[in-house]
């Protein structure tokens, strides 16, 4: 999991909350091992100070297209 | 008349005349409710508060009232030069012998035809399963992308923007403007459905428009923007017009939004419930690592506890508690058996008292014993001159065996008895 976890600043807002449940999810019903729990534990934390940032920074990006005109 | 009758003909006063004729009105089916179109003139509004107006054509001209009451629920605000329909009943003013219209209801001209047109559109598109409920999709709950058909320059555009950026500042929005009245507006608003549908990633289409009258919101009845709505691939939220205000569109769109800011509140969920949802997360987080950890600590204390039993003081200790164990054990057994030990004594001193040989003395029994203690129980155990002690119940006859007793007989208890 620790390899193939994305990069953080490349993931949406909606990536980021999905797996920050999921890791929560995992860390209730699951039974892992305790350092592997502290890893998941720290990606969670990271997962939540970005969403958390996400929200704090966020500002509405506009863009405009032009539809093929006369359609 | 051409021949002069003997009396001139009763004339009529001029109120008279002027009742007759209201009554004549009244009583007509046609004049007391019609619907007269017309433009306005000489738009008078005294301060009575009651509307006095001249509706004409090209050729003739009707005076109209429109009292205070009625002023307050029109639709429209009339202004001269406006093209109306009128709707009330045309009566007679008896003071100055006029007929005008009493109007109860206002109308722009074409919306009477506008609205049949409406109503025959919505039942055939209905009828064709256009607007049934099994078509409309979910919106999606986070949308990352929100498409928006509207006019780059109405107030529209700009609540919704004002809606999102306070909502929801995560997502992006991609423009697809159009003109939303006019001729133009019925072919733009589909390119821009159209070019939205193309565009990838794009969550829910907002198609919007402020207020305005019927005519102002043709375009959303006509029936290929109506098909366009329901045909795109993108959910879409309708928010256009007023509250009040139904087009078709509304009806074949996903959702229909009182407005474009409803439109926009619907698109998308409130930021500060996603700080909640958030800080939530955090709490079950902190949670689930209290707990990973306090079961850990958990295993931990009791591998500990598994060693200290294994370790050599432990045995000791057990030990030492084993032979306190077996000690405590000892005193009650040794407790136990004296007690039983005691009873049985008792009962034994019981049958012992059963038993003394004495007490059968009393029935007249004696008991011989020859010199030595010895008991006699035959007679070949004494001979003639041997000393016997007979005891009796009650002391001992000391006495002489005087001849050899017989062999065989069983005299020898009598003499002993003797």
């Amino acid at each position: 999991m620790a390899k193939t976890e994305p990069q953080l600043a490349d993931m949406t807002y909606e990536q980021a909350f999905k797996e920050l449940e999921g890791i929560i999810e995992s860390l209730e019903t699951e039974q892992k091992p305790l350092e592997e729990s502290l890893k998941i534990y720290e990606r969670g934390q990271l997962l939540l100070q970005y969403c958390t940032a996400l929200l704090d920074q966020a500002d509405l990006r506009i863009r405009q297209v032009n539809p093929a005109p006369g359609e | 008349m051409l021949q002069p009758s003997l009396f001139p003909p009763q004339s009529l006063s001029v109120s008279e005349i002027n009742r007759y004729l209201r009554e004549l009105f009244e009583s007509d089916e046609i004049l007391s409710d019609v619907w007269v179109q017309g433009e306005v003139s000489n738009l008078a509004r005294p301060a009575s508060g009651h509307v006095y107006l001249t509706l004409k054509d090209s050729l003739s001209a009707l005076k109209c009232v429109i009292w205070k009451q009625t002023t307050m629920r029109l639709p429209i605000t009339l202004q001269n030069g406006m093209a109306v329909e009128l709707h009330g009943s045309v009566g007679v003013y008896e003071r100055d012998g006029q007929y005008q219209l009493y109007v109860d209801a206002v109308r722009l001209t074409g919306e009477g035809a506008l609205y049949q047109e409406f109503l025959r559109l919505k039942a055939r598109l209905q009828a064709e399963g256009l607007f049934d409920e099994e078509r409309k999709r979910p919106l999606p709950e986070l949308p990352k992308k929100i498409g928006i058909v509207t006019s780059s320059t109405g107030a529209a555009l700009q609540d919704i923007l004002n809606t999102l950026r306070r909502r929801y500042p995560l997502a992006e929005v991609v423009l697809a403007p159009c003109a939303v009245q006019g001729a133009e507006a019925i072919p733009q608003i589909i390119a821009s459905i159209t070019a939205l549908n193309a565009e990838p990633g794009i969550d829910v289409l907002l198609l919007a428009r402020g207020g305005g009258s019927l005519e102002d919101l043709w375009a959303f009845n006509d029936e290929n923007v109506v098909r366009a709505v329901a045909g795109s691939r993108v959910p879409v939220i309708t928010g256009i017009g007023h509250e009040t205000d139904f087009t078709l569109s509304d009806f074949a769109s996903d959702t229909r939004a009182p407005t474009p800011t409803g439109a926009a509140e619907i698109a998308v969920p409130n930021v500060t419930d996603l700080r909640d949802q958030v800080s939530g997360l955090a709490t079950r987080l902190e949670y689930t690592l209290q707990r990973v950890v306090g079961l850990e600590r958990g295993n931990l204390l009791d591998l500990r506890s598994r060693l200290e039993k294994l370790s050599p003081a432990w045995q000791l200790r057990s030990d030492r508690q084993r032979m306190d164990e077996l000690a405590g054990r000892l005193d009650s057994v040794i407790a136990h058996s004296q007690q039983f030990k005691h009873a049985e004594l008792l009962n034994l001193g019981k049958r012992l008292i059963s038993l003394n040989p004495y007490a059968v003395l009393q029935r007249g029994y004696a008991i011989v014993t020859d010199a030595q203690g010895g008991v006699v129980r035959s007679v070949n155990q004494v001979r003639r001159e041997d000393v016997l002690d007979i005891r009796v119940s009650d002391g001992d006859i000391l006495s002489r065996v005087l001849s050899d007793p017989c062999d065989g007989d069983s005299g020898g208890t009598n003499n002993g008895k003797d």
